[in-house]
């Protein structure tokens, strides 16, 4: 089942009158998506980030005029800094950064209790976010946030340019590797460790590491 | 799938259904741990889209609270939101327990904790009803009561002592349950509000008790009674106020210290935008009007441009609840209207649309 976002035109004009119903059917819809974008950006505090992202946009929502994917769009920028914020905090906080364990993602034990259906939500977000973050980023913008190139290319400060082809490496890095297509065939697969290492060296930013300097 | 990346899928993996899954996968439907805080964010969205009530006095208030409770200032939005943006910082801290533990009614009793704090008078949840009651006619499994009329004064507003803030759950007795619901939480001004009580003892239904919709309007320090029903044989009432022409809050108590949750009701008021010829050469005058809001409420008019709705300026409102905008004769048909922005006393609300038309081609 696919959740659509194809409708919120009226529920977006209801919530900006304050309507409480309209609002939560937004967030019903939008909330899940925004929660697997950060967590592709490996924010482990994604809950957090999301809660300060609907803050901002339900205070500031009677000032929004736009359509769908505006809001959309605007959604997701807002949920970008406020990651990038929270990034810069964790940096401040710490001398060193911390390794980002990558291990636990292909126990099968932990695959399997977290599988929901036959396929994981949370699987395909972890095997989303090992690849490198522009690829990662462009790839959840475009299919989780559902967003079109030129939208995900003006968000990021890229040429759409830019956007297809990070797109594209992406999806290709994604069609060999091997836990995709065990995430595919169902759970609990002697194949679905990912041979994708884990991102080392990201270009962009993640939640861990922070944004680039 | 949108169009263009199923492109993108058949151009760098044709007929490679891992890859469809895992993108299938990605835009999935929610699973039940993403949408634990859903009660916190719509208490959120209230605590920023309902009235903003006057700050009342807590019982173990700090000094500060105190001094500000006694000039009896009402928070408006802006100064409002700073605190409530200090107060989601403490309480994002606990949305990340609310995912790993699945706590939704805890974080939304924190929430409404930490966000009430900024407003929400502390009334007694079991002050008694010493208002007008309504004509409970008990019929079926529920029964009926209709308070207040257009015109009629609210009543007397009984004591209320000061104790802890009543969490969103029906509260009371250990024995006895009661809920509310409201028929639609935004009404257009001189409306009717209903609330439905279910009251229930031990798990089953409470039939012939007493409950009174008690009523805190936008501006007003004390709960009122605003109707009185008695329950039905389903241990249900429903309790009718008409005539509300601000934001308000309600709440039902019943026998043995039961009170229900918060119910909030935005009230909006009309707002009309109407055209004339301006005085000077070459300019039109676009009037927002609006009765019901009051002198200093703020009317934005916006033009449709690109199919999407801009800021052209802010105004006022006047104490005749009048504010006039200026605008050239445009090149091209243009369509205004005016937004009536909410305050503490009512909704958001939305005016008819004018369009001016160049001269020479009448004014629509």
């Amino acid at each position: 089942m696919v959740t659509e976002i194809g409708d919120l035109e009226d529920k977006l004009a209801r919530a900006r009158t304050g309507e409480e119903a309209a609002f939560f059917e937004l967030w019903q819809q939008l909330q899940p998506r925004l929660l697997r974008y950060l967590r592709v950006l490996n924010c482990d505090d994604a809950d957090d980030i999301a809660s300060e992202t609907w803050l901002q946009v339900v205070r500031d929502l009677h000032k929004f005029s736009g359509g769908e994917e505006d809001f959309r769009r605007w959604l997701f920028t807002v949920g970008r800094h406020r990651a990038i914020d929270a990034a810069r905090a964790r940096q401040r906080r710490r001398s060193i950064p911390m390794a980002v364990s990558y291990d636990s993602v292909a126990d099968d034990d932990m695959v399997e209790d977290q599988v929901l259906h036959a396929l994981s939500v949370k699987k395909a977000v972890q095997l989303l976010s090992r690849l490198p973050v522009d690829q990662a980023e462009v790839v959840a913008l475009r299919v989780i946030a559902g967003l079109g190139t030129p939208a995900v290319a003006d968000m990021l400060g890229k040429s759409p340019g830019a956007v297809r082809v990070a797109l594209h490496r992406g999806l290709r890095t994604l069609a060999g590797d091997p836990a995709v297509h065990a995430l595919a065939a169902g759970p609990g697969r002697a194949t679905d460790r990912s041979v994708l290492p884990p991102a080392a060296s990201p270009r962009g930013w993640t939640c861990e590491q922070g944004p680039a300097r | 799938m949108n169009r263009d990346l199923l492109d993108d899928l058949d151009e760098f993996a044709p007929g490679d259904m891992a890859l469809r899954v895992l993108m299938s996968t990605l835009e999935s439907a929610p699973t039940p741990d993403e949408l634990v805080g859903q009660q916190a964010a719509l208490a959120m969205f209230r605590e920023v889209h309902t009235p903003v009530r006057p700050v009342t006095r807590r019982t173990q208030a700090p000094a500060r609270s105190r001094a500000r409770a006694r000039h009896r200032v009402p928070l408006h939005l802006g100064g409002r939101l700073a605190i409530v943006s200090t107060a989601v910082a403490v309480f994002g801290g606990f949305a990340a327990a609310g995912y790993a533990a699945a706590l939704p009614a805890p974080l939304q009793h924190v929430a409404y904790r930490i966000l009430g704090f900024v407003g929400v008078p502390d009334a007694s949840h079991n002050a008694p009803g010493t208002g007008r009651s309504g004509h409970p006619s008990a019929s079926g499994p529920g029964a009926t009561s209709t308070g207040r009329g257009p015109g009629s004064s609210a009543p007397g507003s009984p004591s209320a002592s000061p104790t802890a803030s009543p969490s969103p759950s029906g509260q009371g007795s250990a024995a006895g349950r009661l809920t509310a619901t409201l028929a639609s939480a935004q009404i257009a001004a001189g409306g009717s509000v209903a609330v439905t009580a279910i009251l229930t003892r031990h798990g089953s239904a409470w039939s012939q008790a007493q409950l009174s919709l008690q009523e805190l309007s936008a501006g007003q320090s004390g709960w009122q009674v605003a109707a009185s029903a008695a329950t039905g044989s389903g241990g249900q009432a429903t309790l009718t106020v008409s005539g509300l022409t601000t934001n308000a809050r309600f709440r039902v108590s019943g026998p043995d210290g039961t009170v229900s949750q918060e119910l909030s009701v935005v009230v909006i008021p009309p707002v009309s935008l109407a055209s004339a010829a301006g005085s000077h050469h070459g300019s039109y005058v676009l009037t927002a009007r609006s009765a019901l809001a009051r002198r200093n409420d703020v009317v934005e008019l916006q033009v449709l441009s690109a199919g999407q709705w801009r800021l052209v300026r802010s105004r006022r409102l006047d104490k005749a609840g009048l504010a006039a905008f200026t605008v050239s004769f445009p090149k091209v048909s243009t369509t205004y209207r005016v937004v009536l922005l909410a305050s503490t006393v009512h909704g958001l609300s939305v005016s008819n649309l004018v369009t001016v038309v160049p001269h020479g081609h009448g004014n629509g």
